[in-house]
């Protein structure tokens, strides 16, 4: 909504106030003022001047040399003025409008001193076409005699004007009009309305029209609460809109088209009313019909752009049951007002709020009408805009013949009333002194009148126009925004109650963030959007169950289309960003929600048990509900990935040095570390696993779980995604991560249990064992470990570390030979010698009986 | 006897002056050996005492403990010298030039400025007795609008562009954190004091808008509360936030949760709210909505309006980390470039 400055004074007293005053005070009542911008037509010195001498140009026939006479805008002396002017009309006496030299008229016409003929001229006296006042060029414009020598012509014609632009909320429909923010500036500035003369009063009907009103049938369905039409004919085509009309329009942000249409949108201003005129001989019968349509029924709109009716929009006809309008959001271009139009007739209607909302998102229309109609149109002004329209077209049309006024009201409805407490007021709003006056003045003022009053509680009817008014605590803001926020107090809220215990997931992803950080990765947050091609560049085809991704029906972009399943990708496409960029070697980690759709689990059955697990119901710190409720499951994750070099060559090493698992699971197992989860497992792909997980390296890649529960999976990206994503670095790729947050949780929270139970800090010495043993290749380290720990001696082994790693040829094919450094302790005493090399002799015989293990 | 212990004693002289004079761990340990070792000259001497007769023992074993402290302390002074000499030796040449680039086995990484400004939020908020929570991002058109009082085919809803989804009816991505604040209720009941982050969502993207961007959400609820407890939290918090002197404006607004709803503005910092570019000429940072919580919304959940009342607020925490670290391009924030990502610390606590 923009406002006018001077049609906002013309309505209400603003003497008092300065333009900043009422900005300030529009957006201190929750009008809140966009923009204020200066809308002059003319700048510098254009005046009221007198001609005092007319006399004919020495050099040309028509043109005359005038002495003029004004006063100085600022000292106020007599000034005179030698003009060459071409106007018929130019003669001693008259009052005109002066532009001098340094003035600016419309269409940026600068006025200089110039020699006309070999005259000089210091100015120019103007015609009103030239001031920007009205069309009329037909000489120069002639002033009231009494206008006031030297009064700037801007001034006295309202040239210069303000446009204040209001962003109003959608529940205050109200003030879509130029006078309901006047009410609400008159509450907020304690002023008052200029009295204005009834409408009504302003319409000459001197003899009895013999002019039959419209016909108005109204289907019960239809959501049209009123309907009021009248006729008006011989409006004259030579007619033109009013220049207050033009330029209000002009700094309201919209056309002039034409007279008829402008005088509409101008009450439509005035009033927040929307209405339309309609062409009446292509009104048949001068007869309104408003219904629903059919189905598939057709309708070229005024834009020209047909559309196809359903059931539910409400439409106008005429008495041959073709459209006209398309009832609250437009008029059709067949009865649309032409410039020939001279019979009209005009429709001021109520639509139901709801209904046109759904007709103008359907249609993807919004215009100045249906924008209202939404936000509630009051039927209260429905009479007053009607006289208003009629009283502007009798003003330009003087002989136009009216017919009486037609109408259909649907069953009244009794205004609603809402009770109002003091006390309640004052404890909700912290205004512990605001007195019952001061509610009553205020509200009173917004237009609501009070019925009853029994001690602190007052009984209140509250105005069609404000339909958004519905119980008490409307009325209390009304008071406290009008009363004004900055009067409320500053408290600090009492706590009155323990603090609620707090989900673990917080602070462990939060904690997560930081050991990620500290382990050499930088934080991400993307959008976690993805699409079809993300998943062919992950070698996820169409029957894979992640190919199901949760798709959105408004996406921004193609490659936005779905909501990600997967959360690494978009690291992917930072580190594509990046190399883009120049920059190598970058290590990112994310952590956020993968998306998953609840109805794919249950065709999960025949995959692996990893695979449900991808989408198992782990996800339950935000997705409790989430099967009931038929939304998608969400997945809090952890995603790192790693560019290749891991580290450039630097001056004490001369080549790059690259990631592999190796450095990865090192990383990992610091991470799980510093977040106390229990010791990690890492299992390779099967064949089938590495279907479900086509987009890792099948060999470099794993599984990983903590005891049991599966963790996620981590390792180097599929060579061929690698190569899809175009993120190979000479022939190495990059390596991924990602795992599931709350799995780790539920480990960090398992493990915890474990860790009270054995806090045991070694008091006596270790003693210390290598050991060097040849095996077969398919001896993993792991099962070595495991025999190792669970050797039947005595388990004073404590701890295992593998210190080399050889094959060679000298160990004979299919062989490697490991070492390791065992250490021996009891925390009960020290051990001897003795007893550790019979534990060594133990071990060694089980690694032989169990591994075919050899000493070397 | 006496005269053997001289002659020791002259010999260990000599060769001790002789090895002091080309000081070598070798001659040193050879020295040691010859007069200290096992078959050294002070263990022939020692044996010799045996032979020593009674009277005389006291006095020569006197002189023979008298070389040993002596040949003893010589040696241990020698060893020390050589010792200095080795250590001097090792730190001459020239100093290293401190200049080289330091060897890191891992350098540090970085956590993302709206993860540090969201820790330091809920920091200060855990002081003042707030439990933090979070909610689904996709969640039922109920918990997003229709408990929040946002009636269906109401003109509010175009205040948010929603983002909908294909195959599940009245499921949207969240457009708010407000949902949480449902959620909160109806598993934790009242009176509560909650605060949330998350990442929201609106089909809106240009260079002030991304279709995802982060919140944070603040509700109180309890017997008594007021607008002038919204007017304090707020101000408390921003200035633990931004510093004391800080200063706030309430401007009345709409959203259909709250009612009395409110715009909240801090006093641009950059021109102290004599207006500037920054703020457009207002003086003014508009920073996010507030209000009491509507009792549609109370009654939504099941929670008594008449004995109740709360407030909520709603900030978005991209605008706050862009102000605390005066960055100028939102669309930053998520591009992962490494060179901006860089430019943040490892730890929450700077």
């Amino acid at each position: 909504m923009i406002l006018s400055w001077n049609w906002l004074n013309e309505i209400i007293d603003l003497k008092k106030f300065s333009l900043e005053d009422v900005c300030k005070a529009l957006t201190d009542s929750g009008l809140e003022v966009e923009a204020c911008e200066a809308k002059s037509k003319i700048t510098g010195p254009v005046i009221v001047a007198k001609i005092l001498e007319c006399q004919k140009h020495p050099n040309a026939d028509q043109l005359k040399l005038c002495k003029v006479e004004s006063t100085h805008v600022t000292t106020g002396e007599a000034q005179t003025f030698n003009i060459v002017c071409g106007a018929p009309n130019a003669r001693p006496g008259i009052k005109v409008a002066l532009a001098c030299i340094g003035a600016v008229l419309p269409e940026d016409f600068k006025i200089k001193a110039s020699k006309i003929r070999g005259e000089s001229s210091e100015g120019m006296l103007c015609s009103a076409k030239e001031l920007g006042i009205s069309a009329e060029d037909e000489g120069i414009l002639e002033l009231q005699e009494n206008a006031t020598l030297g009064k700037s012509i801007a001034d006295l014609f309202g040239l210069n004007d303000y446009a204040i632009t209001l962003n109003i909320t959608p529940n205050r429909g109200d003030c879509l009009s130029m006078i309901g923010v006047a009410r609400d500036l008159c509450a907020k500035l304690n002023t008052h309305f200029k009295s204005s003369s009834d409408p009504k009063k302003n319409i000459h009907t001197t003899t009895l029209p013999d002019l039959d009103k419209p016909k108005i049938s109204v289907d019960e369905q239809a959501g049209c609460s009123d309907f009021y039409s009248v006729r008006i004919k011989n409006i004259p085509s030579t007619i033109q809109t009013p220049s207050f009309i033009q330029n209000r329009l002009e700094v309201s942000g919209m056309r002039s088209v034409s007279p008829l249409v402008d005088i509409s949108n101008y009450v439509m201003l005035e009033t927040g009313h929307p209405n339309h005129i309609y062409d009446a001989k292509e009104v048949y019968g001068s007869e309104f019909k408003i219904r629903l349509a059919q189905d598939r029924e057709k309708f070229v709109l005024l834009d020209g752009k047909e559309i196809e009716l359903q059931k539910q929009d409400t439409v106008i006809c005429d008495g041959r049951n073709s459209i006209v309008a398309l009832a609250g959001v437009m008029g059709g271009l067949n009865s649309e007002v032409k410039e020939d139009t001279q019979d009209i007739l005009v429709e001021v209607a109520g639509f139901d709020a709801v209904c046109i909302r759904k007709t103008a998102k359907k249609f993807g229309i919004k215009t100045e009408s249906s924008y209202r109609f939404e936000r509630g149109v009051s039927r209260d002004s429905i009479q007053n805009a009607l006289h208003k329209i009629i009283g502007y077209v009798q003003q330009l049309a003087p002989e136009c013949v009216i017919s009486p006024i037609a109408f259909f009201n649907a069953s009244t409805i009794s205004p609603k009333t809402i009770a109002l407490r003091l006390d309640r007021l004052r404890k909700i709003s912290g205004l512990d002194l605001i007195s019952e006056e001061t509610c009553t003045n205020i509200l009173n003022s917004l237009g609501f009148k009070k019925l009853d009053q029994k001690q602190e509680r007052s009984l209140w009817e509250i105005p069609n126009f404000r339909p958004d008014i519905e119980r008490e605590i409307d009325l209390i803001e009304e008071v406290t925004r009008i009363y004004g926020f900055d009067k409320i107090p500053y408290q600090y809220a009492p706590m009155t109650k323990a603090p609620h215990p707090e989900n673990p997931i917080i602070s462990f992803s939060e904690n997560l963030r930081a050991v990620c950080a500290t382990l050499g990765f930088r934080e991400c947050i993307s959008f976690p959007f993805s699409s079809r091609d993300d998943l062919n560049r992950l070698n996820i085809g169409e029957h894979h169950p992640l190919s199901h991704q949760v798709a959105l029906a408004n996406p921004l972009a193609e490659s936005e289309s779905s909501l990600q399943n997967l959360l690494f990708p978009s690291l992917l496409k930072a580190l594509q960003f990046n190399r883009n960029h120049g920059i190598f070697g970058t290590k990112l980690f994310e952590v956020g929600r993968c998306f998953l759709n609840p109805i794919l689990k249950e065709s999960l059955t025949n995959v692996s048990i990893e695979f449900q697990s991808y989408f198992s119901s782990q996800a339950r710190y935000f997705s409790e509900k989430a099967h009931n409720e038929n939304r998608p499951l969400e997945k809090l994750s952890l995603a790192m990935v790693i560019d290749q070099p891991w580290e450039d060559k630097q001056w004490y090493q001369q080549s790059p040095v690259l990631a592999d698992w190796f450095l990865i699971k090192g990383i990992c197992e610091n991470l799980s570390h510093s977040l106390g989860i229990g010791t990690l497992s890492f299992q390779a792909l099967t064949e089938s696993t590495q279907k479900l997980f086509p987009f890792l390296h099948p060999l470099k890649s794993c599984l990983v779980y903590s005891e049991k529960t599966w963790i996620g999976f981590m390792g180097e990206l599929h060579p061929k995604a690698s190569q899809a994503w175009d993120l190979n670095y000479k022939k190495s790729v990059p390596l991924i991560v990602q795992w599931d947050v709350e799995a780790m949780l539920e480990s960090r929270l398992q493990t915890r249990k474990k860790e009270k139970a054995k806090i045991v800090v070694e008091k006596f010495p270790v003693s210390r064992r290598d050991l060097s043993i040849v095996v077969s290749e398919n001896v993993t380290n792991q099962n070595i470990l495991d025999t190792l720990i669970n050797n039947p001696s005595k388990r004073n082994l404590k701890k295992v570390e593998l210190f080399d790693l050889f094959t060679g040829e000298s160990l004979g094919t299919g062989k490697k030979s490991l070492a390791y450094a065992l250490e021996f302790h009891s925390n009960k005493r020290t051990l001897t010698d003795k007893e550790v090399d019979l534990e060594m002799q133990i071990i060694v015989e089980t690694l032989k009986k169990n591994l075919g293990a050899e000493l070397r | 006897m006496i005269e053997k212990i001289e002659s020791v004693k002259l010999e260990f002289l000599k060769q001790s002056v002789d090895c002091q004079k080309d000081l070598q761990a070798s001659t040193l340990e050879n020295l040691r050996l010859n007069f200290l070792g096992k078959k050294g000259k002070l263990t022939e001497l020692s044996e010799l005492m045996k032979t020593i007769e009674k009277e005389q023992r006291p006095l020569i074993g006197k002189s023979l403990n008298e070389l040993r402290i002596l040949i003893e302390g010589e040696i241990e002074k020698l060893k020390t010298a050589l010792n200095d000499r080795e250590l001097s030796k090792s730190i001459s040449g020239k100093a290293l030039d401190f200049s080289l680039p330091g060897k890191r086995s891992t350098s540090l990484g970085s956590l993302h400025p709206v993860s540090l400004v969201r820790y330091k939020l809920s920091e200060i908020f855990k002081r003042m007795g707030f439990t933090i929570y979070e909610g689904p991002e996709v969640d039922l058109d109920f918990y997003n609008f229709g408990a929040l009082n946002f009636a269906d085919h109401h003109p509010a809803r175009d205040m948010q562009d929603t983002f909908f989804l294909k195959s599940y009816p009245n499921t949207v991505l969240r457009t708010h954190t407000s949902n949480i604040e449902i959620h909160a209720m109806l598993n934790q009941g009242v009176p509560i004091r909650a605060l949330a982050f998350g990442r929201t969502y609106r089909c809106d993207s240009d260079l002030t808008h991304t279709p995802m961007f982060h919140q944070m959400e603040c509700l109180v609820v309890d017997e008594g509360i007021s607008f002038a407890h919204l007017k304090g939290q707020i101000q408390s918090f921003l200035e633990e936030l931004y510093g004391k002197g800080i200063k706030t404006r309430f401007r009345p607004s709409y959203f259909p949760f709250v009612e009395p709803g409110a715009e909240v503005d801090l006093q641009c910092a950059h021109c102290q709210g004599e207006g500037c570019r920054i703020c457009k000429n207002t003086g003014w940072i508009e920073i996010g909505g507030c209000g009491l919580t509507h009792p549609n919304v109370f009654e939504a959940v099941g929670v008594n309006s008449e004995i109740y009342s709360g407030f909520a607020f709603g900030f978005g925490l991209d605008r706050m980390a862009m102000n605390m670290y005066q960055l100028p391009d939102l669309r930053q924030l998520f591009s992962g470039d490494a060179d901006f990502l860089k430019l943040f610390p490892a730890s929450f606590n700077e």
